[in-house]
C-alpha cells in the first residue's frame, strides 16, 4: 500500500509563503492506479516528486508498504528510489549518448554492473513495448512515442513497487498517447506495482483506469479530491 | 544501425565511455586542453632528458675505452704507464699553424699516442709516423686544412724551475715541428677525444708518441697514462652505469699501483762520492712533499737539509746596511743555509783547522776565499765584521725579481776544505751551473755583468767559478736561509746523507719513492669516465628550469581544464537530474561525470605526453639555435632531440593526468551535491558559485597585492630571488583576479557597455578564468622578456659588465712575463709598434687555477670551479658592479678581498658573479661559504663577500692573489690577461695583435670583452626565448578559453540573442557586443598580466638589471587580441545563423 497522509508543501518566496499542496491524502493498494488531473500550477508535479521521494513534504507523510519514503540521507533516498520507484517524465529524459537498450539499463547501473539477465530483461521489455528492432538506436533516431516507450521500459526495468508518471503522454498525439497509456497500464500491473500518474488528458486518464483497477483524482488549489 | 551499438553498456566504465563518445563536442576540447598540459610538462621533461642523454652519451663517446687516467704536470717515464698496465700518452695544449697562404693559427689539444687504436675507439685508427698528424673536424675547419697539407705544431718550452721564482724563466720560447696532415678523424669517434668533460667540439691533433716526445724534447717520457677497456658496441643506460663503476675501480687500481720514480717526480738521488749521497730537485727547490718524505727517510740516516740562495752581492757593511755596490763586495755568490755544524759532507773548519760552530741567527761564516778577496779590496774582515747580503725575494712580482738585503755578522772564516768546498750543495741550474765561465751566464733574473770580475788581472770571480763553480762562499743557519729564500715552492734545496753500512742508494730510493705521495707531487688519478658521466648527469637542471617557468602555463592550462570541465557538467545537469531521479546515488553520479572527465583527461594526457617530445624538439631547436656559434658553448649536438622513452611518456601522462583530473573530479563532486529537482531543472551554474562576500574578496585581493609589493620590497639572499619573483608574481596575479572578481557583479543595464558587463557578470567564474589565463600568459611573456640581456651601452664603463676592460686573453699555458716591463717587452722580440701598443694599454695579469668554467656557457655540473687570483692593482683599480656585498666595515667592494674575517684561520673572502653563485654553485649569497681543494688536497673554506652583476668574469670564483697563492702554491704565472685599450677599433686591433705576439708561446685565445658578453647574453637570451615560447603557448590556451567561453555563451544565450534580434538588434550590433565582451576579457587579462609582471620584476628594474619589455607586452597583447577576435568572429558567425523565432523558443 502507498499511503499519502496529510501532505502539505509550501515554498518561501520573496512575495511570501506559497502553499502548493494542502493536506493531501490518498492510498494506492498494490496493483492499483491513481490518475491525478488538474490545471497547470495545481501542484501535480510537486505531488509526484514527493510521492517519488525526490522532494520532501513540508508536513505529512508518505509510506510505501508501511515504510516511510522520506527518511534517510540523499544516498539512502537514491537507493530507495532505485529499488522501489520507476519514473516516466513528460520529456523522455533519455541519455542522448546511449542507445535504447543502454537507457533501459541505466537504473541497473546505479547500483552495480548489468548482468546477462539484466540485459535479457531490458531486451524483453523493449520488445514488449514494440522496440525489439530498435535496441541500438539512439534517442535522436526514435520518434517521440518510441522515446517514451523506452522511458516506460526504463521505469519498469527494476520491477519497482511504484511507478510515477508525470504527463507521460504530454507531447504525444492522441493515438500514440492511448497506445503508450495501454503499455504503461499493462506493465505496471505486473508484480502488483502501484502507478501514480498525472495527466491533462481525459482520454489517457480513462485508458489508465478502464480496467477498473484505478481511480481518477483531481487536484485543485492544492487539495485533492478523489472520484 | 551499426551492430556494435546493440551491444549493451553493462558497466559504469562502459557508460562513461559511451557518454564520452556521445558528448565529444565537450570532451574533445577538454581532452585537448589536458593534452596541452601534458605537452608542456612532457616538453620540459623531454628537454632535460635529451640534454642529459646527449651529455652522457658524449661523455662516454669522447673517451672511447678510457676508464681512468693518471696525469702529471711534469712529464714522467713512459715506462711508468706500462708498469701500471696503462697506455702512455702526451696531452698538451698546442698552437697549430697552417702553412698555406692563409697561415691561420689556432689552439688545440695535442695528443701523442703510440697506437691510436689502443684507446678503444670504434673504427679504424690512423697510422701515424713521425712526420704526420691526424686532425679532427673542428681543427680542420679552424685551420682550413685537408689531408696532404702541412701544419706547424708549437708547444711551450717549459722550465723546470717555477717561473714565479727569480731563477725560473718567464720567457722560454716554444718548440715546434712541421708535420703533414695524413688523416681526418671521425668527430664522433677518436676525433672527439678529450679527458676533460668538454661539452663543445674542441680542436684535436694526434701525433705519434715519439713525435710528441720529440716536440717537447722529452724522449721516453709521457705526461698521461690511461687505463683502457674496450667498451661493447652499444652501451645502454645500464651499461654506462656499470662502466662508471669500472671507471672508479680502474682509478682505484691506478691510484694503488702508480709509484713514480724519483726521476718521474723531478728529483735526483745520486752518490756524490764514496758513501755521500744527495737528493736534489730539477726545480731547484725540493717540493714540500718530497722534503717531508726526505725528513722522514733521510733524517734517521743522519741526513741534513740545506737551503741555498743566490746573493747578488755580499758587501762589507760599515756599521750600517749598504746596498753593497759602493764598497768592497763580492758579486753573485751562493750562500748555503745549513742545519748542523757537522754535516754529511763535512765540517766548516776555521783557518786554524778547528771546527767552526753553526752560525747563529744573524751570523754568517764566509770562506777564506771571500775573506781574502775582501781584504784585497782593502776591507779585511774577521769575526764580528758585518756584511750586507743582497738577494732576490723568493717570488717575483708579476715576473719582476724584487731585490732585498740583510746584514749578517761574521762568526767565522772557513778554510777551503770539507764543507766549504762542497760543490754538490748547489743543484744544477740551467744557464748558470752548466756554464764554463761566469761570462757565459744566461740567467733569467736581472744580471749586471759589469759587476763580475772576469777580465785579468781582475778576474777573481771567473777564477773562483772555474775552480769551485757555484760552490757557496758563505754559510748561514738554515733558518736564516729559509727566512730569505723559502717560499711556496719549498724550503730546501738539497739533502745530503751518508749511506749506512751495507745499505745501497737503491734502498734509499725505494724508501723515498714509497714515502712520497704522488698526488701531492702533481700526479692526479681520475676516474675520467665516471667523472664525465657524473658531470653530464648533474648538468643544469633543464627539466626543473623549464618546469618552473612552465608552472604558469600549467596553471593557465589547469584553469582551462577547469573551465571546460565545468562547461561539460553544467550543460548536462538535466542528465544528472534524470540519473539522480532513477536512483543514482550521489557518489555514483559523481563517478559517472568524473569518469567522463577522467577519460577525456586520460586520453588528452596520453596524447599530450606523446606529443611532448615534439614540443621538446621545438624548445631544443630554440636552444641549439641560441648556442650555435657561441664560442666555448655547448655543441649543437647537445641539443639534438633523443628518442623519447616510453617510461617517461607514461610518467608524464600519469603526472599530467593526476593534475588534470582534479578539475573534472571537482565538477562531478559538485554536481553530486545538488538536489534532484535542481538538477532536473538544469540548475543555472550561478547556483554553483559559492556566495563569497564581496567585501571579503576585496580585502583578500588587497592583501595579496600588498603582500606582492612587500615581497619585492624585501631584500633577501640572491638564491631566493627566483622564489621572490614567483611569489610576487603569483600574489599580484591573485590580487588582480580578486579585484576583477569584485567587478563582475551584475548591475543595471543602461547601455551597450552595460550589456557587456552584464554578460560577463552572468558567469563570473568562467569570465575570470579566461582573464586569468590571458593574464598568466602575458605575465610570463612580459616578465621573462624583461630579463633579456642587452649589450652594454658603453663597454668602456668601469661599472659596466666589462669592468672597463677591452680585451681578455686566456692562455693555455701559464705565463709569468711582465708585459708592463720594458725589458721583458724587449726580450719578447716585439716590434716597436707592438711594444708601443702594449705600453699604451693597461694590462693586468690574473692567476687562474685549474678548474671548470661555471658560467652559463657550461651545461655540465661544475665540480671544481676555476678560481681567479686578482692582484692589488686590479683591486685598487676596481670596476664592475656589485649587486651585494658584505657591509661590515664599509670597505670598498674589491678591498674586501684579502681581508679574512676571524684572522688567518678564517674563511678566505671571495667574490663572484651572482649567476655563478646562484645557478652553478647553488650558493645563497653574501656570507655563504663554499670550499675548494688546495694543492695539498685539503679543503679550504671561502666566504662570499660580494656578488657581481653579470659580466665578463662570470664562471669563476675571485679571491685576492695572496690568498690564491696560499691555496694553490704550486701554480705559477697567470693564465688570464685583461687589457684596457684607450682608443678606437684600430687601436684595439693593434693591441690585440701585440698581445698575441707577446704571449704567442703560451697559446692564447684573445677575444674582445664585448664578444664575451655577447656570448653570455646569447645563451641567457636563448633560455628566455624558450620561456617566451612557453608564454606563447599560454596565450594559445587563453585564446582557446575565450573561444570556448564565447561559443558556450551563444548556446546559453540563444534565447536572449533571439529576443534582441527580434526587437531590432542588427547582427552587426550583436557582433560588436560579443566582440566587446572578448576585448574586455582579453584586455583585462593583458593589463593584469603586465602589471603583475612589472611588480614581480620590480627589484631587477630598480637595479637596472631588467627593463620592462614594452614591445613584448604590446606584441603579446595584440597577438592575443587578434586571436581572440578571430575566435569571436566564429562566434559572431554562429550568431548570424540563429533565427529569432528558434532562439526565443530555445529551452535554455
Amino acid at each position: 500500500m502507498l499511503e499519502v497522509d496529510a501532505v502539505t508543501k509550501w515554498f518561501d518566496t520573496p512575495a511570501g509563503r506559497l502553499t502548493v499542496l494542502r493536506e493531501v491524502s490518498f492510498a494506492v493498494p498494490a496493483g492499483r492506479r491513481l490518475v491525478v488531473m488538474g490545471p497547470s500550477g495545481s501542484g501535480k508535479s510537486t505531488l509526484l516528486s514527493i510521492v517519488g521521494a525526490i522532494d520532501a513534504p513540508s508536513s505529512g507523510s508518505v509510506r510505501l508498504d508501511g515504510e516511510s519514503v522520506l527518511k534517510g540521507s540523499a544516498e539512502e533516498q537514491a537507493i530507495y528510489r532505485n529499488r522501489n520507484v520507476g519514473f516516466v517524465f513528460q520529456e523522455h529524459r533519455l541519455l542522448d549518448a546511449c542507445t535504447a537498450l543502454d537507457n533501459v539499463l541505466v537504473p541497473v547501473l546505479a547500483a552495480s554492473s548489468a548482468s546477462r539477465d539484466d540485459v535479457a530483461r531490458a531486451r524483453e521489455l523493449l520488445e514488449r513495448v514494440g522496440l525489439g528492432s530498435r535496441l541500438g538506436h539512439f534517442p535522436s533516431q526514435l520518434s517521440g512515442g518510441e522515446r517514451q516507450r523506452v522511458a516506460v521500459a526504463r521505469a519498469i526495468m527494476l520491477r519497482p513497487r511504484l511507478v510515477v508518471a508525470d504527463e507521460p503522454t504530454g507531447q504525444l498525439d492522441a493515438a500514440t498517447a492511448r497506445d503508450l497509456s495501454g503499455i504503461l497500464a499493462e506493465l505496471s500491473a505486473e508484480g502488483q506495482c502501484r502507478l501514480v500518474a498525472v495527466t491533462h488528458s481525459d482520454a489517457v486518464a480513462g485508458s489508465l483506469v478502464a480496467d477498473g483497477r484505478g481511480e481518477v483524482a483531481r487536484l485543485v488549489d492544492g487539495r485533492l479530491a478523489i472520484g | 544501425m551499426p551492430s556494435s551499438h546493440q551491444r549493451a553498456v553493462r558497466t559504469l566504465a562502459g557508460l562513461c565511455l559511451r557518454l564520452a563518445t556521445g558528448w565529444w563536442r565537450s570532451v574533445v576540447p577538454l581532452a585537448a586542453s589536458c593534452g596541452l598540459l601534458a605537452t608542456v610538462i612532457g616538453g620540459s621533461v623531454g628537454v632535460g632528458d635529451a640534454i642529459v642523454d646527449n651529455l652522457v652519451r658524449r661523455a662516454a663517446a669522447r673517451l672511447g675505452g678510457v676508464l681512468a687516467a693518471v696525469t702529471s704536470e711534469r712529464p714522467f717515464a713512459a715506462d711508468l704507464a706500462v708498469r701500471i698496465d696503462a697506455v702512455p700518452a702526451f696531452v698538451s695544449p698546442v698552437s697549430i699553424e697552417a702553412t698555406g697562404a692563409a697561415r691561420r693559427a689556432t689552439r688545440a689539444t695535442l695528443l701523442g699516442i703510440e697506437d691510436c687504436g689502443s684507446l678503444g675507439f670504434p673504427g679504424a685508427a690512423p697510422k701515424l709516423d713521425r712526420d704526420s698528424v691526424a686532425v679532427n673536424g673542428p681543427l680542420a675547419r679552424d685551420l682550413g686544412v685537408a689531408v696532404g697539407d702541412t701544419v706547424v705544431l708549437r708547444v711551450l718550452e717549459r722550465s723546470a724551475i717555477p717561473s714565479d721564482s727569480p731563477l725560473g724563466r718567464r720567457v722560454t720560447g716554444s718548440l715546434g715541428r712541421r708535420v703533414k696532415v695524413v688523416a681526418m678523424l671521425d668527430d664522433s669517434g677518436l676525433g672527439g677525444f678529450s679527458l676533460e668533460p668538454s661539452q663543445s667540439d674542441e680542436p684535436l691533433a694526434i701525433v705519434s708518441l715519439a713525435t710528441a716526445q720529440e716536440i717537447v724534447r722529452k724522449p721516453g717520457m709521457a705526461n698521461t697514462a690511461v687505463a683502457v677497456d674496450r667498451p661493447p658496441e652499444d652501451v645502454g643506460v645500464r651499461g654506462r652505469g656499470q662502466r662508471a663503476e669500472r671507471s672508479r675501480e680502474a682509478a682505484r687500481r691506478l691510484d694503488h699501483a702508480v709509484r713514480p720514480t724519483l726521476r718521474d717526480l723531478g728529483l735526483s738521488l745520486e752518490i756524490v762520492r764514496g758513501d755521500l749521497a744527495r737528493l736534489a730537485s730539477e726545480s731547484l727547490v725540493v717540493p714540500p712533499e718530497a722534503d717531508r718524505a726526505a725528513e722522514a727517510v733521510l733524517s734517521p740516516l743522519g741526513g741534513s737539509p740545506a737551503m741555498l740562495f743566490l746573493a747578488n752581492a755580499i758587501a762589507v757593511a760599515d756599521g750600517e746596511e749598504t746596498d753593497g755596490a759602493a764598497g768592497a763586495s763580492v758579486p753573485y755568490s751562493t750562500v748555503a743555509g745549513i742545519a748542523a755544524a757537522e754535516t754529511p759532507f763535512g765540517r766548516l773548519l776555521g783557518i786554524d783547522g778547528g771546527p767552526l760552530r753553526l752560525p747563529g741567527p744573524g751570523e754568517i761564516v764566509i770562506d777564506a776565499w771571500m775573506a781574502d778577496d775582501l781584504a784585497k779590496q782593502g776591507r779585511p774582515v774577521g769575526p764580528g765584521s758585518r756584511l750586507a747580503v743582497t738577494f732576490f725575494l723568493p717570488e717575483t712580482l708579476h715576473g719582476r725579481a724584487i731585490e732585498a738585503s740583510r746584514t749578517f755578522s761574521i762568526s767565522g772564516i772557513a778554510r777551503m776544505e770539507e764543507a766549504a768546498v762542497e760543490r754538490s750543495l748547489v743543484p744544477e741550474v740551467e744557464g748558470i751551473t752548466d756554464k764554463r765561465s761566469i761570462d757565459d751566464w744566461d740567467p733569467p733574473f736581472p744580471f749586471d755583468a759589469s759587476r763580475v770580475r772576469s777580465t785579468p788581472p781582475h778576474d777573481e770571480d771567473d777564477r773562483y767559478w772555474k775552480d769551485h763553480g757555484a760552490t757557496p762562499k758563505a754559510f748561514v743557519s738554515i733558518d736564516d736561509a729559509r727566512a730569505i729564500a723559502a717560499g711556496r715552492f719549498g724550503r730546501t734545496t738539497t739533502w745530503h746523507f751518508r749511506l749506512p753500512a751495507g745499505g745501497s742508494i737503491e734502498d734509499v730510493r725505494g724508501r723515498l719513492e714509497s714515502e712520497i705521495d704522488p698526488a701531492a707531487m702533481g700526479f692526479a688519478v681520475r676516474p675520467v669516465l665516471a667523472d664525465g658521466l657524473a658531470a653530464a648527469r648533474g648538468s643544469t637542471p633543464f627539466a626543473g628550469l623549464f618546469m618552473a617557468l612552465s608552472s604558469f602555463v600549467v596553471v593557465a592550462g589547469l584553469t582551462l581544464v577547469w573551465l571546460l570541465s565545468r562547461l561539460l557538467v553544467t550543460t548536462r545537469l538535466a542528465v544528472a537530474g534524470t540519473l539522480a531521479a532513477v536512483g543514482w546515488p550521489p557518489a555514483r553520479l559523481a563517478a559517472v561525470f568524473g569518469g567522463v572527465g577522467g577519460l577525456a583527461a586520460a586520453a588528452g594526457c596520453l596524447a599530450g605526453a606523446a606529443i611532448g617530445p615534439a614540443w621538446a624538439s621545438v624548445l631544443l631547436a630554440v636552444l641549439a639555435r641560441g648556442f650555435a656559434g657561441v664560442e666555448n658553448a655547448a655543441s649543437p649536438a647537445i641539443f639534438q632531440p633523443t628518442s623519447p622513452r616510453v617510461a617517461t611518456i607514461l610518467a608524464v601522462a600519469g603526472g599530467s593526468f593526476l593534475l588534470a583530473v582534479i578539475a573534472p573530479w571537482l565538477a562531478a563532486r559538485r554536481v553530486s551535491r545538488l538536489g534532484v529537482r535542481q538538477l532536473m531543472a538544469g540548475a543555472d551554474s550561478a547556483a554553483w558559485s559559492a556566495r563569497r562576500s564581496g567585501r571579503l574578496v576585496a580585502v583578500l585581493s588587497a592583501v595579496a597585492i600588498i603582500a606582492a609589493l612587500a615581497v619585492v620590497a624585501t631584500a633577501g639572499p640572491v638564491s631566493q630571488e627566483a622564489g621572490r619573483f614567483f611569489a610576487a608574481g603569483a600574489l599580484a596575479l591573485l590580487g588582480g583576479c580578486g579585484l576583477v572578481r569584485g567587478w563582475l557583479r551584475p548591475g543595471a543595464v543602461r547601455s551597450g557597455a552595460g550589456l557587456v558587463h552584464r554578460a560577463l557578470s552572468l558567469h563570473p567564474a568562467r569570465t575570470l578564468a579566461v582573464i586569468a589565463m590571458v593574464a598568466v600568459a602575458e605575465f610570463l611573456i612580459v616578465a621573462v622578456s624583461s630579463f633579456a640581456v642587452q649589450p652594454p651601452a658603453n663597454p668602456a664603463d668601469r661599472q659596466g659588465p666589462a669592468g672597463g676592460w677591452t680585451l681578455m686573453a686566456t692562455l693555455a699555458e701559464p705565463c709569468a712575463a711582465d708585459l708592463a716591463d720594458p725589458a721583458t717587452l724587449e726580450s719578447l722580440g716585439l716590434s716597436p709598434d707592438e711594444r708601443d701598443a702594449l705600453r699604451r694599454a693597461t694590462l693586468l695579469p690574473i692567476r687562474v687555477s685549474r678548474g671548470e668554467d661555471a658560467s652559463c656557457l657550461n651545461l655540465q655540473k661544475v665540480k671544481v670551479p676555476a678560481v681567479l687570483g686578482v692582484g692589488r692593482a686590479f683591486r685598487e683599480r676596481g670596476g664592475f658592479r656589485f649587486v651585494a656585498q658584505r657591509a661590515s666595515d664599509g670597505s670598498a667592494s674589491w678591498q674586501l678581498l684579502g681581508r679574512r674575517m676571524g684572522g688567518s684561520d678564517g674563511p678566505i673572502p671571495a667574490v663572484m658573479d651572482e649567476a655563478t653563485a646562484r645557478y652553478a654553485l647553488g650558493l645563497s649569497g653574501v656570507g655563504d661559504r663554499m670550499s675548494v681543494t688546495d694543492d695539498r688536497g685539503k679543503q679550504v673554506e671561502l666566504e662570499i663577500v660580494g656578488l657581481l652583476a653579470p659580466g665578463i668574469l662570470q664562471g669563476s670564483v675571485i679571491v685576492a692573489e695572496e690568498d690564491f697563492l696560499s691555496i694553490f702554491p704550486s701554480t705559477t704565472g697567470f693564465r688570464l690577461l685583461l687589457a684596457a685599450v684607450p682608443g678606437g677599433p684600430e687601436e684595439v686591433a693593434r693591441t690585440e695583435a701585440a698581445i698575441r705576439a707577446a704571449v704567442a708561446d703560451f697559446i692564447p685565445t684573445i677575444r674582445s670583452c664585448t664578444s664575451r658578453l655577447a656570448a653570455l647574453a646569447a645563451v641567457q637570451n636563448t633560455y628566455l626565448a624558450g620561456f617566451q615560447a612557453l608564454g606563447t603557448l599560454g596565450l594559445l590556451l587563453g585564446t582557446i578559453g575565450v573561444a570556448a567561453v564565447q561559443a558556450r555563451a551563444v548556446l546559453e544565450r540563444a534565447g536572449e540573442i533571439g529576443l534582441l534580434t527580434a526587437i531590432g538588434f542588427t547582427p552587426s550590433r550583436l557582433g560588436r557586443l560579443v566582440a566587446s565582451e572578448t576585448l574586455v576579457m582579453v584586455g583585462l587579462g593583458l593589463v593584469l598580466g603586465t602589471l603583475a609582471a612589472a611588480i614581480a620584476v620590480w627589484p631587477q628594474l630598480a637595479a637596472g638589471r631588467a627593463s620592462l619589455a614594452v614591445g613584448w607586452a604590446l606584441a603579446g597583447g595584440f597577438g592575443t587580441i587578434a586571436a581572440a577576435l578571430a575566435a569571436g568572429g566564429i562566434v559572431v558567425g554562429r550568431l548570424a545563423s540563429v533565427r529569432p523565432a528558434e532562439a526565443i523558443r530555445a529551452p535554455e
